[in-house]
């Protein structure tokens, strides 16, 4: 319930939600390349999978040669060939 | 494309992380903002790409984690310069080459001159000297514009003139007045008649300004008076009244008789190659000739020397004071021979050709040519004459007689 009441009030008061809620915000461009902000840190990562830990869920991206073009403690951009983005709790 | 610039200035290395945890590494490399790129999964660890700061910071997280890191591969500029950094001559040379390179980048090296006919090239090289903006001046101290006015206050064939420095070469666009002189002396208030300019038998004459003094079939002498500028204007009784002044204009075609004589000497002396060659390659530099001190030539032989000189330049514009001079060597030898008779008329009758076709470039018609050729002692003799027609016309000014146009008015109103 508590987190409920935070969500409206964030929607209510339009606040950004990757700041308050935590977020992760993943973009993906075409099928080759996802940039995804706002995580904690990597879990696996492998050739055919990456599992990004967020902060209230995780993030699997899976596909072939995936690989992590720059790792930053805000972001990450990885490409490859990706064929399907999954969230796991 | 920035990015990477500055990347490899700072110079960055190729790793290979492998052991416990190589994930919670990842992590904590992000928390603590190292810049981790190119990040690919290998058998037992990730490879990737961290700048060199980034490594120095890496020994807890390492210990922490327990893993362990291998450099595959170093790249950027700091590991070129410590590979290097005993080579200080070498340095030395690289900035000195900068050096000279942007002093020697403050001097025209180059000149072009564009558009020129009547002006030699050699001229406008010889003015630019006078100047003080020839090959090697400096370029700050050239001011473009004060050279164009000088240049068409100088020559008045030069109407218009432009003067460029791209680079170090400086280029000299001229336009030139391309009236014939004859026009722009008619401009003045002088009257002129039409003289011959040889002698001659008129053959046409048409008269456009002036009093034809002469008909076609007359026979005229270099000098004589054909049309005078002088128009004589006659009253009621005959008289001469007054002369109206106006230059004389018409044209005059005659006949003239060129005289052609041309002596071929039975002895000739010839070039023989003897098939020898020899290059030998110099360069020059300011000016200074460097030779090759390996090169030697047979001081008794016959050299036909030809030089083939090619200046360095970088891209069309930037030309250097050196230059590469290729001088060939073809040894000869001095033959004396005698021509045959069927030679010496073969090449008389070519010098003939020759004569005429000269002429005709210059606009005369030819119209019947007596050559023979007549074997002397010691040479061969062409000896004759050429017909020829064309245009006699030069200019003196007209002598003005006393009854000039206001003397002789005619007082208005008398009637």
């Amino acid at each position: 319930m508590k987190r409920n009441s935070k969500e409206k009030l964030v929607n209510s008061l339009e606040l950004p939600k990757d700041l308050m809620l935590g977020a992760a915000i993943v973009t993906v461009t075409g099928r080759s390349e996802v940039l995804i902000s706002n995580y904690k840190g990597i879990l696996e990562y492998e050739d055919s999978f990456i599992r990004v830990q967020t902060k209230n869920c995780r993030i699997l991206i899976s596909g072939s040669h995936l690989a992590i073009d720059y790792y930053t403690n805000e972001e990450m951009k990885i490409t490859g060939f990706i064929q399907n983005i999954g969230y796991e709790n | 494309m920035l990015l990477s610039m500055i990347k490899y200035f700072k110079g960055y290395v190729y790793v290979r992380l492998t052991g416990y945890a190589p994930e919670r590494f990842l992590n904590l490399c992000g928390n603590r903002d190292i810049l981790i790129w190119n990040l690919k999964p290998c058998e037992d660890g990730y490879e990737f790409c961290i700048s060199v700061e980034g490594f120095r910071e890496l020994k807890p997280i390492l210990r922490k984690t327990r893993t362990k890191i291998k450099v595959l591969k170093k790249t950027g500029l700091p590991f070129g310069v410590y590979h290097y950094r005993k080579r200080k001559v070498f340095c030395g040379g690289l900035l000195l080459f900068a050096i000279l390179l942007y002093l020697l980048s403050g001097y025209v090296w180059n000149i072009e001159v564009n558009g020129n006919s009547y002006l030699s090239e050699e001229t406008i090289l010889d003015f630019l000297k006078e100047e003080n903006a020839a090959f090697g001046s400096k370029i700050r101290d050239l001011d473009c514009s004060s050279l164009e006015e000088d240049l068409r206050s100088r020559y008045s064939e030069v109407i218009w003139t432009s003067i460029k420095i791209y680079g170090t070469k400086m280029t000299v666009d001229i336009q030139e007045n391309l009236l014939p002189e004859e026009e722009y002396q008619q401009k003045d208030d002088t009257v002129y008649d039409i003289v011959a300019a040889k002698d001659g038998i008129i053959k046409e004459i048409v008269t456009r300004n002036g009093t034809p003094l002469v008909t076609a079939g007359a026979e005229v002498k270099k000098g004589d008076t054909l049309v005078s500028g002088q128009v004589e204007i006659v009253n009621d009784d005959g008289e001469v009244s007054r002369y109206l002044y106006h230059s004389a204009d018409a044209d005059i075609l005659a006949e003239v008789v060129y005289p052609y004589k041309d002596e071929i000497k039975k002895s000739y002396v010839d070039k023989e190659y003897t098939g020898e060659e020899k290059t030998e390659y110099q360069l020059r530099i300011f000016g200074i000739t460097l030779k090759n001190p390996f090169f030697h030539k047979n001081e008794d032989s016959l050299y036909e020397i030809v030089a083939d000189e090619q200046q360095f330049h970088f891209t069309d514009n930037f030309y250097l004071p050196v230059f590469l001079v290729k001088q060939t060597y073809k040894e000869y030898k001095n033959i004396e021979k005698t021509y045959t008779k069927e030679q010496a008329k073969a090449l008389a009758s070519k010098n003939l050709k020759n004569y005429i076709k000269d002429l005709e470039e210059k606009g005369i018609q030819i119209t019947g040519k007596n050559v023979m050729i007549v074997e002397m002692k010691q040479s061969y003799v062409a000896k004759g004459t050429i017909q020829a027609k064309e245009s006699i016309v030069s200019h003196t000014p007209t002598e003005i007689s006393e009854i000039t146009s206001e003397e002789g008015q005619p007082t208005d109103e008398s009637d």
